[in-house]
């Protein structure tokens, strides 16, 4: 009883705290919004890279080559002057710069195409640029290379009237064989699992993601009380009384669970009725990752309030946490859209398991069973920082 | 002398205390920090992509005596000469593979149909490869959708020409019979193999890639993009930094040395130009703190020393007086930290600087970050950055000083008859 009497006192604290308006429900609303709005949505027509186009040969196939490599939804296109092409993918303005050599409209229909070459910007990866413009190049090349073969085949009533007469029919066959290919055999068709809706609404990111960053954040409020226990010698009655140092561990713990719960319920509220994120398609499931959520930021805000000798440092520890594992973690942006490395690291972090969590019923449209994982790892989580501030409890008590 | 000892005495407060160092130096660091990693800092220049494992489930059933095309399309996935991230492997049922893709073990899912081969080579016959991928990616099935059509390419490539080769001779009144056909479709699949092959990795590839670095000391759109962040995350950070320091004289009162301080010969105005001049020089030296820390941890070139200057004295006069009047707002020390966070938040916000290193955004919202200070504050910086005409640069921290100074009037006002 006596730790939920400490609970209780924790969290009236909290509450009649004007500053935990602001820290708990203010400010990540508010960002909840913005980051929505700063990210946008319809992540399969985005365009990631851009090409500057130098055409020095001014032929018809070296026209299409650029009609093709525009029609994907990877790339998006600029004629520039070759100089100031070179110099802005040089600066990394530019992704890549792809050059047509002069000859090269001619050559392809000799069998023998001339090398097209491809700059590519120190900063990008070169995967990025070569899968687009190696697909539109096969196509081209295709098609000259059928159209030489049909019109050799055909010989002399294809070919009669001299080579500007020869010229004409491999163009108009090209322009077939590439019509053709408009019509494919073979069609590639790529979906996300799930139900558009939920991959295209980019509130479905923001807004787990800023509710895992906030409920860190939210942590000012309530491992500060620890801090200022101490600071207001409160902490040293306590430990006159028969209350055990682990109860009073408990007590301050039980406290932060329910605020950052109770933090979370708004911020999921706010997600459904406002933002059309649907969180409520699986209760349960959303209720355990939230829960579980909560123990483990239980077990930080200990940490937290444990480690820090002032309330000042309460701040600054919990504003560190907060960006290193909201930012690693992908609750600021998809680990998608980072590098190898820091993917493979922020992967591991309990932030990332929790918005896992949370995408896995939201994005993916999963049900309880997917929330099972993330939550026992949270739960892991949970136990190593509990265990961790409690360690330096004992230890700066004594 | 007295005002300057204030200054000095509140300058040394705010760099001897590790919470407002670690605040007003190491969170913006920190931030920018993590961003380099994020986006190239780790692996060079060039950040490899994140590992994307696709399962392929091959239904495929080709006619006996017929080519194999799932098979080929399989093997065309998990050469070795495929990109390092592409990690292909093989499963048997469809429910297996959607499986792995749920519990996140795959990420994309290729599914060759039963009537695959058949389809395919039977004259108007079409067929489809299906994808399912994991709804938050986005760069692995858009490059995935690449690599399969440059296989469907050359496995559509054939009838393609052949359809195009009877509409000709139609025309031409020759009859494209089986042999020529078969010339044809022969010779087509031939040089389709040798050209996929050889297209990027054979001994004289078609496709010529080359990567061209800056030259030395010259700055990459990484960096660049860096330090438009790194702008911003200094901006919020240094007004962050000038309100706690302005807020020593809340801090005094309710301590009451200045009450004490009043009661000295010193006058009110004296020891309020002492706390401004603290407020300023700490502004100043955390910009050039951050400054010269970003240039060696993430070689930020700033501009050249005139820009500098002129930036970091709109910056600092225009978060002197912005401080000041959040100070005269606050009603006592212990209300001090919410008000604070709440009201730097949100005019950092909307003066642009958790969107500096963002592009194409909304007119309206440009506009309405010019009525904040921290936008002028940005706007020099960004101006450093680029090294623009210095009458540029001189006319933006001209709007940052008399922001600074509107705003410092309207905080002595306020504080003046507080403390009357």
């Amino acid at each position: 009883m006596r730790i939920l009497d400490l609970a209780l006192k924790d969290i009236l604290q909290v509450v009649r705290d004007r500053r935990s308006l602001l820290f708990m429900v203010l400010m990540p609303l508010a960002f909840t919004v913005f980051m929505g709005f700063a990210f946008g949505g319809g992540a399969e027509e985005d365009v990631r890279i851009s090409l500057a186009w130098v055409d020095r040969d001014g032929g018809v196939p070296a026209a299409r080559f650029w009609q093709l490599v525009e029609a994907g939804v990877w790339a998006q296109l600029v004629s520039l002057d070759e100089a100031d092409a070179l110099s802005q993918v040089q600066s990394g303005e530019l992704d890549a710069l792809v050059v047509v050599p002069a000859g090269f409209s001619g050559s392809l229909f000799s069998g023998s195409p001339l090398k097209v070459e491809v700059i590519t910007s120190g900063g990008v990866q070169e995967d990025l640029v070569r899968a687009p413009v190696s697909q539109a190049w096969l196509k081209i090349t295709g098609a000259a290379e059928a159209a030489r073969m049909i019109v050799e085949t055909a010989e002399s009533p294809v070919s009669s009237g001299g080579p500007a007469a020869h010229d004409a029919a491999l163009l108009d066959v090209f322009a077939r064989v590439l019509d053709e290919a408009d019509r494919p055999a073979l069609r590639v068709e790529v979906s996300p699992c799930g139900e558009l809706e939920r991959v295209t609404n980019p509130y479905n990111q923001s807004s787990p993601g800023m509710l895992v960053m906030f409920a860190i954040f939210g942590l000012v409020s309530s491992s500060s009380l620890l801090t200022a226990e101490r600071r207001n010698k409160t902490f040293q009655r306590l430990i006159t009384t028969s209350l055990s140092r682990g109860s009073i561990l408990a007590g301050h713990g039980l406290a932060i669970f329910i605020l950052v719960l109770a933090q979370e319920a708004l911020l999921v509220l706010f997600g459904q009725l406002a933002l059309g994120v649907d969180y409520l398609r699986e209760p349960l499931a959303v209720l355990l990752i939230m829960v579980c959520a909560a123990i483990w930021l239980a077990g930080l805000g200990v940490l937290i309030g444990v480690a820090a000798r002032e309330e000042e440092q309460v701040i600054l520890y919990t504003m560190a946490t907060m960006f290193l594992f909201s930012a690693l973690g992908g609750a600021m942006f998809p680990l998608e859209s980072t590098g190898r490395v820091f993917a493979q690291i922020g992967q591991v972090l309990p932030s990332a398991w929790a918005v896992e969590g949370f995408q896995n019923i939201l994005i993916r449209g999963q049900g309880l069973g997917s929330a099972l994982l993330p939550a026992a790892v949270l739960l892991g989580y949970a136990l190593l920082f509990f265990t961790a501030g409690a360690w330096l409890f004992r230890r700066t008590d004594a | 002398m007295r005002a300057v000892d204030i200054a000095l005495k509140d300058l040394l407060q705010a760099f001897r205390s590790k919470f407002d160092l670690g605040m007003m130096v190491g969170v913006p660091l920190l931030i920018t920090g993590i961003l380099y990693l994020a986006f190239g800092g780790l692996s060079g220049r060039q950040a490899a992509l994140p590992e994307f494992r696709v399962l392929v489930v091959d239904l495929d059933q080709p006619p006996a005596g017929s080519v194999d095309l799932g098979s080929a399309l399989v093997d065309y996935l998990a050469d070795e000469r495929m990109p390092d991230w592409l990690i292909v492997q093989a499963a048997a049922t469809e429910a297996d593979a959607m499986r792995t893709l749920e519990a996140r073990d795959a990420q994309a899912v290729v599914i060759i149909p039963p009537d695959f081969t058949a389809a395919l080579t039977r004259p108007g016959g079409d067929a489809a490869l299906r994808v399912l991928h994991d709804p938050t990616k986005t760069v692995g099935p858009s490059l995935l959708r690449y690599l399969l059509g440059i296989f469907t390419g050359g496995v559509t490539g054939a009838g393609q020409a052949l359809e195009a080769a009877g509409a000709v001779f139609a025309e031409t009144g020759i009859e494209l019979d089986a042999v020529r056909q078969a010339v044809l479709a022969q010779g087509y699949a031939e040089w389709y193999a040798r050209t996929q092959s050889d297209l990027n990795h054979g001994q004289n590839p078609a496709l010529t890639f080359r990567r061209i670095d800056l030259p030395a000391g010259e700055e990459s759109d990484l960096t660049r993009l860096l330090a438009n962040i790194m702008a911003g995350m200094m901006v919020f950070f240094v007004f962050f930094g000038s309100v706690t320091t302005a807020l020593s004289i809340l801090k005094e009162d309710h301590e009451g040395t200045l009450a004490r301080l009043f009661i000295t010969p010193a006058r009110k105005a004296t020891i309020f130009s002492g706390k401004l001049a603290a407020v300023f020089l700490t502004a100043v030296v955390q910009g050039l703190i951050l400054v010269g820390l970003s240039s060696l941890l993430f070689g930020i070139r700033w501009g050249g020393w005139p820009w500098v200057a002129l930036a970091l004295l709109g910056m600092a006069g225009a978060a002197a007086g912005f401080s000041l009047l959040v100070v005269a707002f606050v009603r006592d020390y212990r209300q001090a930290g919410p008000v604070i966070g709440g009201v730097l938040s949100v005019s950092g916000m909307l003066g642009g600087l958790m969107t500096a290193g963002f592009e194409g955004l909304p007119v309206a919202f440009i506009r309405i970050n010019r009525i904040f200070p921290q936008a002028w504050a940005l706007q020099g910086w960004r101006q450093a950055l680029d090294s623009a005409p210095l009458a540029d640069a001189g006319t933006t921290v001209m709007v940052s000083l008399a922001f600074g100074a509107v705003l410092f009037t309207a905080g002595w006002l306020l504080l003046r008859r507080r403390f009357a």
